[in-house]
């Protein structure tokens, strides 16, 4: 099964609001300025080892190997990076209506975890699952596990019926 | 902190590990003249240049990488590794195989 992650007040964090990771050692901290949520590297550690595909669904423009190697550098190797470009390139298209900045349905993500209360009128609408994930939580980590634990038994119940 | 000709050859030792671990010039002549940096190199579909910085009055070698064609062709790469200028050539070339992916960062 397949989640999928959001960068912005997700995954990256101001740590004036939320607690962090620690910070790369300089230089790297400058190479790599965005802060990650605290917990995030074992989060998804734990979701692969729990047999999860994980990927980064951003409508940011970062550039996949910024987003890469910042995280090579906590250890974290994600199964796909999908950032703004690649979205307008492979789901927006040309298509003359605009579609919402996420599709995780047209990669197959069956959970999108995000900071946007959009994304969950999106999700009833587009007819995909997400989370919301927004606020300081000390069990975020924990609850995002849980949905995708829930979710998978789900799928797998349906697919078995 | 390194003189040119020190970091002359610090850079051009940086791009003969590039070489030796199977990068080729990529020959985007336009995109280095628009960039002002040094040499483009691809190895598997992934581009390539040595450089230097200076962060808080300290000199600094950096690899910069890209693994889009278009920001290539038009001298933008990201930064991925910066090695102080008293790195030896063991640390370098370390940093060359981490960054073509040979082998893992010590975090990894």
């Amino acid at each position: 099964m397949r989640i999928s992650f959001d960068l912005d007040d997700v995954l990256f964090v101001s740590p004036d609001r939320y607690e962090t990771e620690p910070a790369l050692h300089f230089p790297f901290n400058r190479l790599f300025p965005d802060r990650l949520r605290k917990g995030t590297p074992q989060l998804i550690h734990d979701l692969q080892h729990a047999g999860f595909e994980v990927w980064v669904y951003t409508s940011s423009l970062r550039t996949e190997t910024y987003i890469k190697n910042l995280f090579r550098r906590y250890g974290v190797k994600f199964d796909r990076i999908i950032n703004g470009e690649r979205h307008q390139k492979e789901v927006q298209r040309k298509r003359p209506q605009p579609l919402p900045q996420k599709m995780p349905n047209f990669y197959h993500i069956s959970l999108h975890i995000d900071d946007e209360k959009a994304i969950l009128e999106n999700a009833r609408q587009y007819g995909f699952r997400a989370m919301r994930v927004y606020e300081p939580d000390e069990h975020w980590a924990e609850k995002v596990l849980a949905e995708a634990k829930r979710i998978r038994k789900i799928e797998e119940n349906s697919e078995s019926t | 902190m390194d003189n040119k000709a020190q970091s002359e050859e610090k850079l051009e030792q940086i791009e003969r590990f590039f070489v030796q671990y199977g990068a080729v010039p990529a020959g985007l002549k336009a995109a280095e003249a628009i960039s002002g940096e040094r040499r483009i190199f691809e190895r598997q579909g992934v581009y390539y240049r040595a450089g230097t910085a200076v962060f808080d009055g300290k000199q600094f070698y950096l690899l910069s990488s890209i693994d889009n064609p278009k920001y290539a062709e038009i001298g933008i790469l990201e930064d991925i590794d910066a090695l102080p200028s008293d790195a030896p050539a063991s640390a370098i070339e370390k940093a060359v195989r981490c960054a073509f992916g040979i082998e893992p960062y010590p975090e990894e």
